[in-house]
């Protein structure tokens, strides 16, 4: 694999590591790109559980409603 | 993962709770309505090192009473509306052209955005779909080359432009750029103007 670029500019840093992951996608198989990505969206998922936020709390923060 | 053929992908990945909320809703919505899903989770099924917090769903317009007995059924399988209780009053919001949120009882995120496909290119969507195929089944996705166009040269935000990025690179050899010209100037050309599904 490529090295991952560093760069001062955050986006271009940002696009830098999508071209990275991108790469380890394309070059790994599914299980094993699927397992780093588990980590993230599963810690994530679990904290979505212990969110207290309400209906219309949510929606208020989305500019769905006044 | 690989494309099997045009119109499919086998994906072999490990799936993860996301995933499996997916399947959760898909499950119920496919037994009422064709639906194709767009936007985010369409990059993170295909291994985008993101998550997101609302799943978008174009389904096609279906009558009340279809509407009624998918959300007896969504109820009974564990989500709640979260714009409204009312059924007449959801079947309207969608009948209006807006999303209606369906998330696990007693969460808000993630949540399915739900939408009725009205526009020229949303019901598009439909013919080109991509099928899915994981150890749970099958999920319908809008195609890549459309999924770039639309967040590249429409949404254009900072993770909208990431998205298509991650699907260009990960599909550079399957990936059709001649569509993706051919989508953004059909979006460009829908982008505010009333089309005949909508008059």
């Amino acid at each position: 694999m490529e090295k991952l670029i560093a760069s001062r500019n955050r986006r271009q840093d940002r696009l830098n590591y999508v071209k990275y992951w991108a790469e380890y996608v394309r070059t790994h198989t599914d299980k094993e790109w699927s397992r780093q990505q588990n980590i993230l969206i599963n810690s994530i998922m679990q904290n979505a559980k212990n969110s207290k936020l309400t209906k219309e709390q949510y929606l208020r923060i989305k500019g769905e409603i006044k | 993962m690989e494309f099997l053929n045009k119109n499919t992908i086998q994906l072999d990945k490990e799936l993860n709770e996301l995933d499996k909320l997916v399947f959760k809703f898909i499950k119920i919505l496919k037994k009422h309505s064709d639906y194709v899903i767009i936007s985010g989770y369409v990059s993170i099924l295909l291994g985008r090192s993101r998550t997101t917090e609302d799943i978008d769903v174009f389904i096609k317009p279906i009558d009340k009473k279809k509407f009624f007995q998918f959300y007896k059924e969504i109820i009974k399988g564990g989500f709640w509306c979260l714009n409204s209780e009312e059924i007449d009053e959801i079947f309207n919001y969608l009948r209006d052209r807006l999303a209606v949120r369906f998330a696990l009882n007693g969460q808000t995120a993630p949540n399915f955005e739900v939408k009725f496909a009205i526009k020229a290119l949303d019901i598009e969507s439909f013919a080109d779909r991509i099928a899915v195929e994981t150890k749970l089944g099958r999920l319908y996705i809008s195609s890549l080359e459309r999924q770039i166009a639309f967040k590249r040269y429409y949404l254009k935000s900072d993770k909208d432009i990431e998205d298509a990025f991650h699907l260009e690179e990960v599909f550079k050899n399957n990936i059709d750029k001649d569509k993706i010209n051919k989508y953004k100037h059909l979006l460009q050309k829908q982008n505010g103007k009333i089309n005949r599904f909508e008059e």
